[in-house]
């Protein structure tokens, strides 16, 4: 993951110093979690704002909780990650994923599936849309953290709150099941 | 609409919220770590009052000179293991719950656990501290079950009177046995024969309420698993 880990650590430092230095964390970090919860839930805009803004409060309160040793983005994102699994929880429904942009298909495309420049984006994008949508919402977590966000292990491990081995099977499993769903929706990608 | 940062911004400033203080956070840790290590105490106390049972069980000699299956298995204190495994289980979620407990295993955690209450246990059987434990320990009595069984051959209690070759003994329901000791019986180092002394016997069911006694051991458990 590429994490200005040194300037997230200054402006903690400085949040918890002054309450309108926290408006920088938001302000950089809140399109991302956005995102990230949007497709995780597949909730619309105003309730994932929702989310968020429960996220971005209860950082704020543990702010002090934040070991500066560890990347401050992996400690945002295993709150946001235990704020959308309780709100699963609470509704126990999962909406439509959300768009995936051309980067995590040509991610997803090469790493996983092997489909390489083949195939018109486009219908690949849906494709892997329609096969991520069948994948349970633990499998799907960890494609995501490790392919959009670029989380490595350690991260993963820190944000979903499983230990490493752990983190390595479910992405081989997610991996596996992605490829076998693929195949038999779409056929050989070789 | 309001931008999401700026509602944020005035969610706080409009509630006063302050970052916890870190001494608050650091308690609930340490609470949460001495949760634990009373939890591992409590497991290797168990372990313990494990080692204690099968000790003054002696269910080893028993089945050396019985061979009887149902009789080694009886003697098994398996209310004391499932107390372990359960408590084993509750300290694998605490563990959990710690700031880097989920770095570790749930399998790890219970073999970690079950291998300190072990040596906790065997510690803890060194210094016998279950003998400062009565009400705990004779909360299941399972050495007093297993040596209550006169059609098995194994009968236990509380000397009432010796009279030559024959003693008064009544078992921990109260019911009075005489006991029939001959040339063959072998009457173990500790024991004295003599009247309030708890004794175990090794036997035969000779007819209701008489047991001729092959062997003769002391109630209290000779500790050789620890020394």
């Amino acid at each position: 993951m590429v994490d200005s880990a040194g300037e997230d650590k200054e402006l903690v430092r400085q949040a918890l110093l002054q309450t309108s230095a926290y408006t920088a964390i938001v302000k950089k970090y809140e399109q991302r979690l956005l995102r990230y919860v949007q497709r995780i839930s597949g909730l619309n805009q105003p309730d994932a704002e929702d989310i968020v803004q429960e996220i971005f409060i209860k950082a704020y309160l543990n702010l002090n909780a934040f070991a500066l040793t560890r990347s401050f983005s992996a400690w945002l994102y295993s709150i946001a990650h235990n704020e959308t699994v309780s709100f699963w929880r609470k509704h126990k429904q999962r909406l439509a994923q959300s768009d995936l942009n051309d980067e995590v298909v040509t991610n997803l495309a090469s790493t996983v599936i092997n489909a390489g420049q083949k195939y018109d984006n486009t219908i690949l994008k849906k494709h892997i849309i329609e096969v991520l949508n069948q994948l349970s919402a633990k499998y799907q977590e960890v494609l995501e953290l490790y392919y959009l966000e670029e989380y490595n292990y350690e991260e993963i491990s820190d944000i979903i709150k499983k230990p490493v081995s752990t983190v390595g099977t479910l992405l081989r499993r997610a991996k596996q099941q992605f490829k076998e769903q693929y195949i038999k929706h779409y056929g050989t990608t070789k | 609409m309001e931008p999401l940062n700026k509602r944020i911004t005035t969610i706080i400033k409009q509630k006063k919220l302050q970052p916890k203080p870190k001494w608050q956070i650091s308690l609930v840790e340490i609470l949460r770590w001495v949760v634990f290590g009373l939890g591992l105490v409590l497991s290797g106390v168990l372990v313990a009052i494990i080692i204690n049972v099968v000790n003054q069980e002696e269910a080893w000699a028993v089945w050396q000179m019985r061979r009887n299956i149902t009789l080694l298995i009886s003697a098994i204190p398996i209310v004391w293991i499932l107390c372990v495994a359960l408590l084993s289980v509750l300290l694998r979620f605490e563990f959990k719950h710690t700031k880097h407990g989920y770095k570790i295993t749930g399998y790890k955690i219970i073999g970690i656990v079950m291998a300190a209450s072990l040596v906790l246990g065997l510690v803890f059987s060194v210094f016998n501290i279950t003998a400062y434990l009565p009400a705990l320990v004779h909360t299941i009595r399972q050495p007093e079950q297993y040596w209550s069984q006169p059609q098995a051959g194994l009968l236990s209690g509380t000397i009432l009177s010796i009279d030559h070759q024959t003693l008064t003994l009544r078992d921990w329901s109260g019911t009075v046995w005489h006991i029939n000791i001959t040339s063959a019986t072998t009457v173990r180092g500790r024991v004295q024969l003599v009247p309030n002394e708890q004794i175990k016997i090794m036997g035969q069911l000779n007819s209701e309420n008489i047991f001729v006694a092959n062997d003769i051991r002391p109630w209290l458990p000779g500790r050789r698993l620890v020394k």
